[in-house]
C-alpha cells in the first residue's frame, strides 16, 4: 500500500504548484479584470484529464480548459519548450477574450500538461471587450488566433490588435510567465520524488474523488427533469430564443440533452459546442462543490447539443456572447433541472449573467474605452436567502470601484444601489438585483449594451417564486426610453444617461413558510411592502411598525382558514395597504 | 516598570519589566468586564501603581466584536443614490463553487440613509445641506442608532461636504459617537472606505467602554498605550478615534517583537509565525521592514482599508478540529476547540479530534505539559481513541500514520501560505529566518521550513508568551498619508512637497522618514505600492518601476503618499527576554517520538531552562520549556545563541 504521508504531501506539492503559477499570473498582469481573478490554471494527466485546478481559478474557464484539452487530443504539445497558444472560440470553446495557453510537462516517460486562461480586456472587435451587439460575424468580435506554438509573433499580433497594447502586453508576459513557472515546479517536483510516486497518488486521489462523486450522485432521484428558458431577442422585432434542456437520470447514466433548443441566431448570444459542454459541467460541480477538479469527467455525462443550434456555433457565427450571458443562463438551467432530481442540494436559479455596459468615446488623453459588467439576485436555497448583487456563477471576479471609475473616465454615476424586492418570494427569498445608472460628462460618446433576462425572471424552487426581470433604459434628447438589451454605438452626449436594472434571483420553498421574524425583517428594511407582505407571503402587519403583525389574520391566511366573507373583506384591507 | 497585558478569551497575560527584573502574571480574564481581569492582573503584578511609566495593551474587543457581531447599531448617512454600497460590495461572491446565502452588513439598511450631495474626484458638485444632515441624524438617532458613519463619495480626494457634515453633526451632538469615512480610512475606493468606516463605528461604544473602564482602574490613565494593526503604539483617545486601527492589536504586537529580537542578532529578513491555540498567523519581513497592507478582508464582505502589517491568518492552531473530508483528504479547522472543552486529551470531551491531539499521541508533546501556570496531565488514550474514530478509521490507516497525516497537512497549508506571500511581495523566502513562537509555533517550525526550503529557524525564550513579550518590544510608529493624483515626473516638486508635508505632520525629517508611494500605471486601474527615498529623482523612480513586474509600462501617476516613522522606545532588549525556567529534572530523558516523515525514534527530551548560551546539538530529540516545546527532527542541528534564543540549523547532508 503507498505511503498516505507521503502521497498527501506530494498532492499538496502539485495543488501549491498550479496555485503559484496562478497567483503569478494575477500579480504580474495589469489588467484589474485578470488581477482580480479572471483567470484559470489546470494541470493536466498524461492520459488528457483533469488532475488539479487553481484555488480561485473562475469556474467556467477552469471547465473550459477541460474540455480544451480532450479536445485537442493527437495536436497537444509534446516539446516542453513550445507551448501553444489559442483563443478559437470553435476550436475550444469561449470567447475570443479568452486566451489559452497550453504546455508539455514531462512526467517520467509520459508527458501530462499545464493549461493557463485569462480573460484579455480587450483585442480587437467593433466594441471594446469582444461583446459587439450587432455583430454578425466573429471577425467583428476581434482577432482570432488558431491554435499556434506560442511566439513573439504572436505576442505582437495580439499587442497591435487591443485597445489596450500596454496592458495587453504585459498581461501576455505574465501568462508566459506563469506557464513557465508551472512547469519549472512539476519538473522540480519530479527531480526530487519521481513521477511514478507523484503519478501514483495522483491517480489514487482521482479514483478516490470519482468514487465521492459516484456516491454522490446516488443522491440524484431517476427520471427525466425538463427544463427551459428563454433569451431576448437579438434584434428588435425578432422573436425570442429558447433554450430547452431534458436532464435524464437513470441508474447507469445521466443525459443532458438540449434537444428543442432555438437555431443559432444573427447575433453574439451563440456558443460553441465545446463551451456548452463546458458550461454542463460548472454547473454540474456547483451542486457538488465538494468534490475536487479531478473527481469530474467529461464522460460522467451523455451530452447532446444539436447542430445548428445557438449552443453550437460554427465559423463564422459570432459568439461574444458566451460569457457574459449564455453560459451563465447554461449553467442556470442545469442546476435548476438537477435541483430537481437532488434533496438537499438543490436552489434557485440565479439572476445573472452579466449586462455589460460599454462607452466609449475620445477624451483629453486620448480614446477611451469604460465596461462595466453588473451582478445580479443569486439563487435561494434551503440554506438560506440568496446574495444579493452576486457575481455570475461562471466567475470569481470582482467589480471595479466607482470612484476609481470616475477618476479615469468622464463619467458621473447617478444610482449603485439594490433593487429591492426583485428576488423572488419564498420561504428564503433570491437575492436582489441591482440599479445602475451613468451619466456621461462628454459628448459624442457611443454607447453598447449587452443585457438580457428582459424576458422570463430566475426561476424559483420547491415552489418558490420568479425573480423580477431586468430592464435597460436610456436618456437621450432629453427623455427616457425603453431599450433592448442590445444596443450598440448610440450616441451619447454630455448629460445623457443609462440606466439597467438587473434581474433578482429566484425564490425557495413556498413563500407563507417564510418566517415572520424574516419578513419582519423585510418590511422593516424596505425590500417588502405591507400589501406584498400578506398577498404573497400570508402575515397581515397592523401598522407600519414592523413588529406589529395581527396574529390572528395571519393565522387564518396562512393556514387557508377563510371564508369567503373573510376573503372579501381581506381583499379590501389588503388593497387598502400603501404599496 | 513597564507592563505588557494581553487579554484573551480565556486567560489575561500579564509581563512586567522593571531595572532587568521580568515577571509574568496568568490571570483567568473576566468576559462580562474584561478591565476587572485587567486590574487583578495588574495589582497581583505591583503594589506600587505609581511606578508604572507605561502599559502596553494588544486588545482583541474590536476584532471579536466584528467577528461575533456583536457591536452597536450604527447609522450610515451617506450620498443619494448609494445607500446600498456596503450590501453590494465589489459584486463578489465568497467562494468559487456552491451555493452562496445573503451577505448582512455592518449596517442594516433601514439604518442607511442618504442625502442630497455629490462631489466629483476633485470639486463639490452639489453641497451639503446642514438642516437635512441634522434632521436625517436625528431620525438614526430616534431609531436606535447608537453611532453614526458619514460616508460620501469621493470624500478622500474631496471632503469638504464629508467635514462640513461631520462639523455639523458633532457640534448638535458632542457626545454622541459620529464618525466620517475619510478620516478614518485613506482608501481611495468606496467601499473599503465605508466599510472600514462601518467597522470602526460598530466597535466604536464597545471600544469606548472598555477602555475608559481600563481607564478609571488606573491611577494614571495617560500612560495607557494601545498596541494598533500596523504594530504602532497610541493612547487610548487615539485608539477611540478609530477603533478598527486595534483589529489586529495582538498579532502585530508579535510580529513586532519578532522584529526587535530579529533586529538584535542582525537578521532582517524573516518569516514572523505565530501559532496558538485556535490560529496560525504569519507576516513576512524584508530588511527589517514587516510588509503592510491596506486591503484585507476580515470575513466575507468585511474588508479593513486602514495600515495594517500583511499578516496570513489560517484557521488552524493545536485546538483545530481535524476530519476526514468525502475524498479522503484531511481537513483541518477553521472550527476550533478552544481551550474549553479543548482538545480530547484534556479530557472534556471525546467527539472531536484536534492537532494537539495529534501531536499527543506521536510523543511529540509530554503527557504531562508543562504550561506557566502549572502542569497539565493530558490523556493519551483519549487522544488516541478520538484520532482513531475520526481520522484513522476512515481512512484505514493506523492512528501514528493518521496523526502525522495531520500535522503534515497542518504543514504543509501554513507553507503554502508563506509561499504565496513571498511570490506576492517578490521576494525568495528560501532565505529568510523563520521565527517561531506561539504554544505551536515551536512544535511545527521546522516542519513548515521544510518544504519552503528555509534552512534556519529562530525560537524565543519563552516562546509560548512571545505575543505579550511582543508588546514590551513593540516601537511606536507613525504614520500618515495624502491622497494624490499627479504625474510621476512632470510632479516631481509636487512628490516632494507632499513628501514634506507628511513628515511635519509627524514633526519627523523629511529624509529619516520612510515613504511609499502608491502609483498607477495610465490607463490601469491597477495600483502598487513603491517604497520611496526622499532624495530620489523621478527618473530614478520610474527606473525601478520599469523593473517592476506587474507595474505597467507608464506614464505613472501618483495616487498616494505615504510616509512613516518608526520612533525608538528605550528598551533594553537582553534585560526583557526572559530568562526560561526549569520545568523538569535535571536528568535527561527520553521519548519515543513519531516524526511527520512516518520514521520514529527515541528522543533526548532536554530542558530548555538547564541549558545555557553555546550548549548544541544534533536532533532528533525535543527541547521543553514551559508553554512551548520545540522538535528537532534529524536533519536539523540546534544550539543556544545569544540572549537565549534557540537556533535550528539544517545539515547539509
Amino acid at each position: 500500500m503507498a505511503d498516505p504521508i507521503l502521497e498527501n504531501r506530494l498532492l499538496s506539492r502539485i495543488q501549491a504548484g498550479v496555485d503559484e503559477a496562478e497567483v503569478l499570473f494575477r500579480a504580474r498582469s495589469m489588467s484589474a479584470g485578470i488581477d482580480e481573478g479572471e483567470t484559470a490554471v489546470s494541470l493536466f494527466f498524461p492520459d488528457g484529464g483533469v488532475w488539479a485546478e487553481g484555488t480561485d481559478s473562475a469556474p467556467l474557464m477552469a471547465a473550459a480548459l477541460v474540455t480544451w484539452v480532450d479536445s485537442l487530443g493527437d495536436r497537444l504539445p509534446t516539446d516542453p519548450s513550445v507551448p501553444l497558444i489559442s483563443n478559437d472560440p470553435y476550436d475550444g470553446g469561449g470567447t475570443l477574450c479568452d486566451l489559452r495557453m497550453v504546455a508539455a510537462v514531462p512526467m517520467g516517460e509520459a508527458v501530462g500538461w499545464i493549461a493557463v486562461a485569462g480573460h484579455y480586456p480587450d483585442l480587437g472587435g467593433s466594441v471594446v471587450g469582444g461583446v459587439a451587439p450587432e455583430a454578425r460575424t466573429i471577425q467583428e468580435e476581434g482577432l482570432r488566433v488558431p491554435l499556434t506554438p506560442l511566439d513573439d509573433t504572436v505576442a505582437g499580433l495580439l499587442v497591435s490588435n487591443s485597445r489596450f497594447p500596454a496592458s495587453t502586453g504585459e498581461d501576455f508576459d505574465a501568462q508566459v510567465a506563469a506557464v513557465r513557472a508551472g512547469q519549472a515546479w512539476m519538473r522540480d517536483l519530479g527531480e526530487r520524488h519521481g513521477w511514478d510516486a507523484i503519478l501514483a497518488a495522483g491517480r489514487s486521489m482521482r479514483e478516490r474523488s470519482r468514487k465521492a462523486l459516484a456516491s454522490a450522485r446516488q443522491e440524484l432521484s431517476t427520471g427525466t427533469f425538463v427544463r427551459h428558458d428563454r433569451l431576448d431577442a437579438e434584434t428588435a422585432g425578432l422573436d425570442p430564443r429558447h433554450l430547452k434542456l431534458a436532464v435524464t437520470v437513470s441508474e447507469s447514466v445521466i443525459e443532458v440533452d438540449f434537444e428543442g433548443t432555438d437555431p443559432l441566431v444573427a447575433g453574439p448570444t451563440n456558443c460553441s459546442s465545446l463551451s456548452t459542454v463546458a458550461s454542463v459541467l460548472c454547473g454540474f460541480r456547483h451542486l457538488f462543490p465538494e468534490i475536487p477538479a479531478c473527481g469530474f469527467g467529461i464522460d460522467d455525462l451523455e451530452i447532446r447539443v444539436p447542430h445548428g443550434s445557438l449552443l453550437d456555433a460554427v465559423f463564422p457565427f459570432p459568439v461574444g456572447g458566451t460569457s457574459d450571458v449564455l453560459s451563465d443562463r447554461v449553467i442556470s438551467l442545469v442546476i435548476e433541472a438537477f435541483s430537481r432530481a437532488v434533496h438537499g442540494r438543490g436552489r434557485a436559479c440565479d439572476g445573472g449573467g452579466g449586462n455589460v455596459i460599454v462607452v466609449e468615446g475620445l477624451g483629453e488623453d486620448g480614446p477611451f474605452a469604460l465596461r462595466l459588467v453588473t451582478g445580479a439576485g443569486g439563487g435561494a436555497s434551503g440554506r438560506g436567502d440568496g446574495l444579493s448583487n452576486g457575481d455570475a456563477a461562471s466567475r470569481h471576479s470582482r467589480f471595479a470601484s466607482i470612484e476609481e471609475i470616475e477618476r479615469a473616465f468622464p463619467v458621473r454615476f447617478h444610482t449603485y444601489a439594490e433593487r429591492v424586492g426583485t428576488g423572488g418570494a419564498g420561504r428564503y427569498r433570491g437575492g436582489d438585483g441591482t440599479v445602475l445608472e451613468v451619466i456621461s460628462l462628454l459628448d459624442e460618446c457611443r454607447l453598447s449594451v449587452y443585457a438580457d433576462r428582459s424576458l422570463r425572471g430566475a426561476g424559483g424552487h420547491q415552489r418558490g417564486g420568479r425573480g423580477s426581470t431586468a430592464d435597460v433604459e436610456v436618456f437621450v434628447d432629453g427623455r427616457w426610453e425603453k431599450a433592448s438589451g442590445r444596443l450598440q454605438g448610440v450616441a451619447l452626449n454630455q448629460g445623457d444617461r443609462i440606466r439597467i436594472r438587473t434581474a433578482g434571483g429566484g425564490g425557495y420553498g413556498h413563500p407563507y413558510e417564510r418566517a415572520i421574524r424574516l419578513l419582519s425583517e423585510d418590511v422593516r428594511s424596505g425590500r417588502l411592502s405591507r400589501k406584498d407582505a400578506a398577498k404573497q407571503h400570508g402575515v397581515v402587519y397592523a401598522s407600519s411598525d414592523a413588529r406589529d403583525y395581527d396574529s390572528a389574520k395571519t393565522f387564518k391566511l396562512r393556514s387557508y382558514r377563510l371564508t369567503s366573507s373573510d376573503v372579501d373583506d381581506f381583499l379590501d384591507e389588503i388593497e387598502a395597504l400603501e404599496d | 516598570m513597564i507592563i505588557g497585558i494581553d487579554i484573551g478569551g480565556t486567560f489575561t497575560d500579564l509581563v512586567s519589566s522593571e531595572d532587568g527584573e521580568i515577571r509574568t502574571v496568568k490571570v483567568p480574564s473576566t468576559p462580562d468586564d474584561f478591565s476587572e481581569g485587567f486590574s487583578s492582573a495588574l495589582s497581583v503584578a505591583t503594589s506600587d501603581p505609581g511606578a508604572i511609566e507605561e502599559i502596553v495593551h494588544a486588545t482583541t474587543v474590536a476584532t471579536n466584536a466584528l467577528i461575533q457581531r456583536k457591536g452597536a447599531r450604527v447609522g450610515l448617512i451617506t450620498t443619494k443614490g448609494f445607500r446600498d454600497i456596503l450590501a453590494l460590495r465589489r459584486r463578489d461572491r465568497g467562494a468559487a463553487y456552491g451555493i452562496q446565502t445573503r451577505f448582512e452588513p455592518l449596517v442594516p439598511r433601514e439604518l442607511r440613509r442618504e442625502v442630497s450631495e455629490r462631489a466629483s474626484p476633485t470639486e463639490v458638485v452639489n453641497p451639503v445641506d446642514p438642516d437635512e444632515l441634522s434632521i436625517v441624524a436625528q431620525s438614526l438617532w430616534d431609531d436606535g442608532a447608537e453611532a453614526i458613519l458619514v460616508a460620501f463619495l469621493h470624500a478622500l480626494t474631496c471632503p469638504d461636504n464629508e467635514r462640513l457634515a461631520l462639523d455639523t453633526l458633532t457640534g448638535r451632538w458632542p457626545d454622541k459617537p459620529i464618525f466620517a469615512s475619510h478620516v478614518l480610512s485613506d482608501a481611495a475606493t468606496e467601499f473599503e472606505r465605508f466599510s472600514t468606516g462601518a467597522a470602526s463605528a460598530y466597535v466604536a461604544p464597545l471600544v469606548r467602554s472598555y477602555l475608559s473602564g481600563i481607564g478609571e482602574r488606573l491611577d494614571r490613565p495617560e500612560t495607557l498605550r494601545v498596541v494598533v494593526s500596523d504594530g504602532g503604539l497610541v493612547s487610548a483617545d487615539e485608539a477611540e478615534a478609530n477603533p478598527v486601527r486595534t483589529a489586529l492589536s495582538g498579532p502585530a504586537a508579535g510580529v513586532w517583537g519578532a522584529r526587535a529580537v530579529c533586529e538584535a542578532i542582525e537578521e532582517p529578513a524573516f518569516v514572523a509565525c505565530d501559532m496558538g491555540g485556535t490560529s496560525f498567523d504569519a507576516c513576512l519581513v524584508s530588511d527589517g521592514v514587516p510588509a503592510l497592507t491596506r486591503d484585507r478582508e476580515l470575513t466575507f464582505g468585511i474588508p479593513l482599508a486602514v495600515e495594517m502589517l500583511d499578516i496570513a491568518t489560517i484557521g488552524a492552531g493545536g485546538g483545530s478540529v481535524v476530519s476526514v473530508s468525502s475524498v479522503g483528504t484531511v481537513e483541518v479547522g477553521p472550527e476550533g476547540m478552544g481551550a474549553d472543552p479543548g482538545p480530547a486529551c484534556y479530557g472534556r470531551q471525546v467527539h472531536r479530534a484536534t492537532v494537539t491531539d495529534a501531536d499527543l499521541v506521536l510523543g511529540r508533546i509530554s503527557s504531562e505539559l508543562k504550561l506557566p501556570s502549572g502542569t497539565r496531565n493530558l490523556d493519551v488514550d483519549a487522544a488516541r481513541k478520538t484520532l482513531n474514530e475520526r481520522v484513522a478509521q476512515p481512512l484505514g490507516v493506523s492512528v501514528e500514520a493518521a496523526a502525522s497525516l495531520v500535522l503534515s497537512t497542518v504543514e504543509e497549508k501554513m507553507a503554502d501560505q508563506i509561499r504565496q506571500m513571498g511570490l506576492k511581495a517578490r521576494q525568495d523566502v528560501s532565505d529568510h529566518i523563520l521565527f517561531a513562537y506561539g504554544g505551536a509555533g515551536p512544535l511545527h517550525a521546522a516542519g513548515i521550513a521544510d518544504p519552503l526550503g528555509i534552512t534556519r529557524i529562530v525560537i524565543p525564550p519563552n516562546a509560548g508568551l512571545f505575543s505579550a513579550w511582543g508588546g514590551l518590544l513593540t516601537q511606536p510608529r507613525q504614520a500618515c498619508s495624502t491622497a494624490s493624483a499627479f504625474d510621476l515626473v512632470t510632479g516631481e516638486d509636487q512628490l516632494k512637497s507632499v513628501m514634506a508635508l507628511n513628515a511635519k505632520r509627524l514633526n519627523a525629517d523629511i529624509d529619516t522618514a520612510s515613504h511609499a508611494l502608491t502609483v498607477r500605471s495610465r490607463g490601469s486601474a491597477r495600483s502598487i505600492s513603491l517604497a520611496a527615498d526622499a532624495t530620489e529623482s523621478a527618473p530614478r523612480l520610474e527606473e525601478r518601476l520599469r523593473a517592476t513586474p506587474g507595474a505597467g509600462r507608464g506614464p505613472w501617476i501618483v495616487t498616494r503618499v505615504s510616509t512613516s516613522i518608526v520612533g525608538s522606545r528605550a528598551c533594553d532588549l537582553p534585560g526583557l527576554l526572559p530568562k526560561t525556567v526549569r520545568v523538569s529534572d535535571p536528568e535527561s530523558t527520553t521519548r519515543s517520538v513519531v516524526f511527520t516523515d512516518g520514521r520514529s525514534a527515541d528522543c533526548l527530551v532536554l530542558d530548555r531552562g538547564a541549558l545555557s548560551e553555546g550548549d548544541a546539538g544534533d536532533g532528533p530529540c525535543v527541547i521543553e520549556e514551559a508553554g512551548a516545546t520545540t522538535v528537532v527532527p534529524s536533519c536539523f542541528g540546534w544550539r543556544v545563541g545569544t540572549l537565549g534564543l534557540l537556533h535550528l540549523e539544517r545539515n547539509h547532508a
